[in-house]
């Protein structure tokens, strides 16, 4: 347990710990993910932490929810929240991504004698390979990507997304 | 363009207001003049808990269903679980059939959607036992026998284990049973005549069946009768609940034939209009 919570943060804070080496990327992305490590969707904040001629380094965190109501009609959301560092190969307006990295899931269900209501807070390892197309310089991409996921470290899923992401544009990129 | 947009905007909002109001003073059924609200499989196909969860059905029956719909299949042990298709490998991480495999098994797979949540496959007993105010409720049982062959010892096997559940949970009262297959029915009249038994059939081919085996009534979709015909079915003494509600629309169709209940996919929406 201890070692899981050691990744997570580790995933968490890479991205404000490594600093941007240049520009030639845009830095900062909002990611809206159908499927993906977030389960059926999710929203994503992007940060390029390293870039390096066509080559980067990013870190990726959202968040995703099933329903706001639990089972009994209360107030108590499931939450997701995918997180994953990947790196990527630029080609013109290609991108070849690879990236790894956890989703950490609090479900809330019937324990499993179904005799009360229990929160699961349990954590998924995930992989993405995808391809991105986005101009250089410019805010939108489009990507799809497979994504296996090893569900509580127990179970293997294959699994995909299409993402929509837009980029903000900073002043002094080229 | 601004004003194309606010009318737009009130326009919306006035239909969303007024969509629930409908006049129910015409129905007329052998339930009290009311239709019940039934959940098909607890929430219905289009929730995210998968169908005949425990998660599904207790959320059914908390946004004001009177009752839910579930399907049954039975283990090679003589354990009655709630569980729809034939197979195991599409919903959950097992292979094979229901009737291949013992309880123990069972109670081990999980359904694959949505991923990470892990809901388990429920048995008949654990649902009696654990949802909460049982005996305020309804619920429609219905057997999937999914097996090609049914030898007699079969048929008794499921009865004798519907019996078990219902005398150990004192739901007799709360139930009502399902089927397509007249054997079954039959059999289960011959050991308990004092059960509810819903033929489930198109109502022109099990309408004489079920009047001539004074069956409670037939449980029929709703694509395939008319309010005619639900009113000959009342008039003969049986009750009609209708099914395969997958949109508001067919929702109030069925609504309109006065049926003594329906079971929808569209949960919220039902038991909104009926409250009234």
């Amino acid at each position: 347990m201890l070692a899981s919570k050691k990744i997570f943060f580790f995933f968490l804070l890479l991205p404000f710990i490594l600093k941007s080496q240049n520009n030639t990327f845009l830095k900062h992305s909002i990611i809206i993910d159908i499927g993906g490590i977030g389960g059926y969707g999710s929203l994503n904040y992007e940060r390029i932490f390293f870039s390096q001629k066509d080559f980067f380094l990013s870190g990726k965190t959202g968040v995703s929810f099933y329903r706001f109501k639990d089972f009994e009609r209360k107030i108590n959301p499931d939450l997701l929240f995918p997180i994953n560092i990947q790196g990527g190969l630029r080609y013109k307006s290609h991108h070849a991504i690879l990236g790894i990295g956890q989703t950490i899931s609090s479900i809330v269900k019937a324990s499993n004698n179904f005799n009360s209501k229990t929160r699961r807070n349990s954590m998924s390892a995930n992989l993405t390979i995808a391809y991105r197309f986005q101009k250089k310089g410019k805010p939108y991409s489009v990507q799809i990507s497979y994504n296996p996921l090893f569900e509580h470290y127990t179970r293997f899923r294959n699994w995909g997304s299409l993402n929509f992401g837009y980029s903000f544009v900073e002043k002094n990129n080229s | 363009m601004k004003t194309i947009f606010i009318t737009l905007i009130s326009f919306s909002l006035l239909l969303s207001c007024g969509k629930n109001n409908i006049d129910l003073s015409f129905v007329e059924n052998l339930s009290g003049n009311k239709i019940v609200p039934f959940g098909h499989a607890g929430m219905g196909i289009s929730s995210q808990f998968p169908i005949n969860t425990f998660e599904s059905i207790q959320c059914a029956l908390a946004i004001g269903a009177k009752g839910v719909e579930v399907d049954i299949q039975m283990t090679k042990d003589s354990v009655l679980v709630l569980f729809h298709d034939k197979t195991l490998q599409e919903q959950t991480n097992l292979d094979g059939m229901i009737y291949e495999k013992n309880w123990n098994e069972i109670n081990q797979a999980i359904y694959k959607n949505p991923p990470f949540a892990e809901y388990r496959i429920l048995s008949l007993n654990q649902l009696f036992k654990n949802i909460e105010n049982k005996k305020e409720s309804m619920f429609s049982l219905d057997f999937k026998l999914h097996e090609s062959n049914h030898p007699d010892e079969y048929i008794l096997k499921h009865w004798n284990a519907l019996i078990k559940v219902l005398n150990n949970h004192d739901m007799a009262e709360n139930v009502f049973i399902e089927s397509r297959r007249k054997p079954y029915l039959e059999k289960l009249q011959e050991m308990r005549p004092d059960l509810k038994l819903l033929f489930l059939e198109e109502f022109e081919k099990g309408f004489e069946y079920t009047k001539s085996m004074n069956y409670y009534g037939m449980i029929i979709p709703n694509s395939t009768i008319d309010a005619e015909q639900i009113k000959e079915a009342h008039h003969a003494g049986l009750r009609i609940g209708l099914f395969g509600l997958l949109t508001k629309n067919e929702n109030l169709d069925a609504i309109q034939k006065s049926p003594d209940f329906i079971q929808t996919d569209k949960v919220k929406y039902l038991v909104d209009v009926l409250k009234q």
